[in-house]
């Protein structure tokens, strides 16, 4: 090896131009592919198609024009997840059928365990979190440089479990004995209030995770600061906040007003099954709900990158945020369309598939046993194609836009910059995947 | 693998490009040419190089046709990375290197699982056809406590909120009706029923040999032999192990779809567990009917009961607009057609056959829910038996 570097770079301080380059449209042809060979393999490429478009989305990303580089493999998500199921799923359901078989089928065992296994995961899905970052992050490299997570996941997860849990159980418990000393009338009003009242905890709460994951955040050898804290965060939050008790406050109502006023509490009562129609109303309050809560969710969540950012540091640089309430909600909003767009697809391709082969009366009992069997193989590949489709658009969209809007302000002297000489996890993220956890 | 200095090969265009070694975030100017074995890079001059030989590439992201660039590493070279960002130097290397296309990766990635997955579908294809089902094996060999305990465990989850029938005539008439079924059939699986205080027209059979009804059931129904076409087809459930084979496949389905999804797609993959879940518990109905037609022949009591209960669930049915307004989604139903079953039971030859119960027990069984007891205080060990 006889390769010299003159010192050309080391020598003095550089900006560093952050930018993402690349359209949506060959994204689109990269999940109609993955999503085929999902299908043919059963769904086992998709440790593959997941690193393929994480691979193109990294390579998207240029660092002073030079791509940033996606090292992990499909290998290792597999394995990843194989260790998580065989180490978490499996014992879970099986422990459920043993307390089943044990115990009879015993409500307060079953309860009991079921607790259990809610606090587990609460504390394993911060675990979670932090490994999947861990890995992502030590398979990312610039010109050779590898990204990290210094820390444990475990101080993570369980810091992910009781910044939430604590404020909750204590709230709760104050409240409970107010609502107790005060008799049900007014304890009502005062549950519903120390509930609303928890929500603030939010901010506090995601600035301290913050901090904890970012100060553990590498590069070669140098580590990132953060210098956040987040009182800065609640003056958008208190429009979020207010915003949000409005519309569920109205959802919640107008639901019990119509359950009420179209008679399907009487059925209820009586017995009766009612029309899965009548529950149509229900379902269009919701999502009128849900889109008007994105909406102005969207304000403080472009706040919050953009706090994030500003108190990130490196090597003397500081990162800015370009987020905005009104992109941001438009990023969400249209991902939505796009994911009900690409099940709407599916569903639509695969029932004319089905209606175009079908029979209209079936002969015999066999012959509805493989008009089954046909209809899944039809109406499901036809599904799983265009969701992967729109999967994939929705990830790389997301990518583009925080990328794009994400800048480093103050040069970084690139040469001082060394290898990390720290290991790195040899399997992937498998409780993520568990747990459906997925980033970009 | 080598990266010897050497001669630079004559009349490949040169390229422009960024080099970094890797130990630090730095990088420099380099000039590159496609050689004959493989990327020629020039460090300090022209005449000095060093040469990554087209095999040991690995590219950033795989080479695709309109690549405007492309990023390097060489497994001769561990650490070092080259980015060229010319759109004719990646056209030119996916010719040289045809394993850095994405055509290429995916290929090598995907082939071993789509073999796998057709010899998987192959051997499926090959048991059913044997007519082997490995699931209802496993569930043959189930201990009868442990059925017995998730029986339980079913009827407590299921029946929540209602109480149990225990009239004594009445339970002495169900008896009678459990005792002549059962011992037509000289099963050795031991059959329990049980009547829960429930207005729904319901019936079912759960692990361990056991049978819920309901009040809502015995009184619709329009004669003793109409309850006993009933009783039959969830005995025929339970000698067929229906329920123990049901829980076992959905553990089992749950287990294999998590696993084959990878976490990804999982309100899909329910979905598709749903549908294979309904296509199983149809021919198990047709299953459970046709035992239901056994019992009944060999316990001499008519088959034109169950065709009555029959007749009345298509009554009903018409009269759910659901049902109708759902017509073309026949594939979503868990029961064959109400009309083919009923074209089963008047196929069956006539033979002779007396009243399942005379008209005193059949007055006692009707009146089975005049008193009732919360179930839980009864102990799941002895109440069945003696009912």
């Amino acid at each position: 090896m006889n390769i010299l570097i003159t010192d050309d770079a080391a020598a003095a301080k550089e900006p560093i131009d952050i930018s993402f380059q690349g359209s949506s449209a060959p994204m689109a042809g990269l999940g109609f592919v993955n999503g085929l060979l999902k299908v043919l393999t059963l769904g086992l490429y998709s440790f593959w198609a997941k690193t393929e478009v994480r691979r193109r989305i990294w390579s998207a990303t240029r660092l002073n024009g030079e791509p940033i580089t996606y090292t992990g493999t499909g290998k290792e998500l597999l394995l990843g997840f194989l260790v998580a199921f065989f180490g978490v799923v499996l014992p879970v359901l099986l422990g459920g059928a043993a307390v089943n078989v044990f115990f009879g089928g015993s409500p307060q065992v079953l309860a009991l365990y079921q607790g259990v296994v809610y606090v587990a995961f609460f504390v394993l899905f911060g675990n979670a979190i932090y490994r999947a970052q861990r890995y992502r992050l030590s398979r990312t490299e610039w010109r050779g440089i590898r990204g990290g997570l210094s820390g444990s996941p475990g101080q993570y997860g369980w810091a992910y479990f009781w910044t939430l849990a604590l404020p909750f159980t204590g709230i709760s418990m104050i409240a409970g004995i107010l609502a107790y000393v005060t008799g049900p009338a007014v304890g009502g009003v005062i549950m519903v209030l120390a509930l609303l009242t928890v929500l603030w905890v939010l901010p506090w709460r995601a600035n301290y995770l913050q901090r904890l994951i970012t100060r553990e955040m590498t590069f070669g050898d140098r580590s990132m600061t953060y210098t956040g804290t987040a009182s800065p965060l609640y003056r958008s939050y208190l429009f979020a906040w207010l915003g949000n008790a409005v519309i569920f406050g109205t959802a919640i109502s107008s639901t019990a007003v119509y359950v009420m006023q179209s008679g399907l509490y009487a059925q209820q009562l009586a017995g009766i099954r009612p029309h899965p129609l009548d529950f149509l109303p229900i379902v269009g309050i919701w999502i009128v709900a849900l889109i008007a809560s994105a909406v102005v969710t969207a304000w403080y969540r472009a706040s919050q990158i953009n706090h994030f950012a500003r108190n990130t540091h490196f090597e003397g640089a500081t990162f800015r945020g370009e987020a905005t309430g009104s992109t941001l909600m438009w990023l969400v909003l249209s991902n939505w369309l796009i994911s009900i767009l690409g099940i709407a697809a599916g569903v639509l391709i695969g029932g004319l598939l089905v209606y175009a082969t079908a029979p209209s009366t079936p002969a015999s009992d066999m012959a509805f046993q493989g008009a089954d069997a046909v209809a899944l193989l039809m109406v499901v590949p036809p599904i799983i194609v265009m969701t992967t489709v729109a999967g994939t658009l929705a990830q790389f969209r997301s990518a583009r836009y925080f990328l794009s809007r994400l800048k480093l302000d103050g040069p970084v002297n690139l040469g001082l910059i060394m290898q990390s000489q720290s290991g790195r996890p040899k399997r992937g993220e498998g409780l993520a995947q568990v747990f459906d956890i997925d980033a970009f | 693998m080598h990266s010897e200095p050497s001669q630079p090969s004559t009349a490949a265009a040169a390229y422009y490009a960024r080099f970094s070694d890797g130990k630090s975030a730095s990088s420099r100017d380099v000039s590159v040419q496609l050689g004959i074995t493989g990327v020629e890079i020039s460090v300090v001059a022209p005449d000095e190089m060093v040469i990554w030989p087209y095999e040991s590439l690995k590219a950033g992201e795989p080479v695709r046709t309109h690549a405007i660039d492309v990023l390097l590493t060489s497994t001769a070279h561990p650490g070092a990375s080259l980015f060229v960002p010319s759109a004719d130097f990646a056209r030119s290397l996916r010719d040289f290197a045809p394993h850095l296309t994405a055509h290429a990766e995916r290929l090598r990635n995907a082939r071993p699982w789509i073999i796998g997955a057709a010899v998987a579908a192959g051997l499926i294809a090959i048991i059913y056809a044997a007519g082997w089902s490995p699931i209802r094996s496993i569930a043959s060999v189930l201990p009868q406590t442990w059925r017995e305990r998730l029986g339980d465990s079913a009827v407590t989850s299921m029946t929540e909120g209602h109480k149990l029938c225990t009239a004594p005539d009445g339970v002495a008439a169900l008896e009678a009706l459990r005792v002549r079924l059962s011992e037509a059939a000289g099963i050795d699986t031991p059959i329990k029923v049980v009547v829960y205080d429930w207005p729904l027209l319901n019936a079912f059979a759960v692990p361990g040999g056991k049978v819920v009804m309901t009040k809502g059931l015995i009184d619709s129904a329009g004669s003793a032999d109409e309850v006993a076409g009933v009783l039959a087809h969830e005995i025929g459930h339970g000698i067929e192990l229906h329920p123990e084979t049901g829980i076992i496949r959905a553990i089992g389905l749950a287990a294999t779809v998590e696993l084959m999804m990878g976490g990804s797609g999982g309100a899909l993959a329910n979905m598709g567990l749903l549908l294979a879940q309904l296509g199983y518990t149809r021919t198990a109905e047709h299953e459970a009917d046709v035992q239901a037609l056994v019992l009944l022949k060999k316990a001499g009591i008519s088959n034109k009961g169950l065709g009555d209960f029959f007749n009345r669930v298509e009554t009903i049915e018409e009269d759910d607009t659901a049902t109708k307004t759902l017509r073309p989604l026949d594939l979503l139903r868990t029961h064959p057609p109400t009309a083919e079953r009923k074209k089963l039971v008047r196929q069956q030859a006539d033979y002779p056959a007396t009243p399942a119960l005379d008209e005193g027990l059949w007055r006692d069984l009707k009146r089975i829910c005049t008193e009732t007891a919360d179930p839980a205080k009864t102990s799941p060990d002895t109440e069945p038996t003696e009912l």
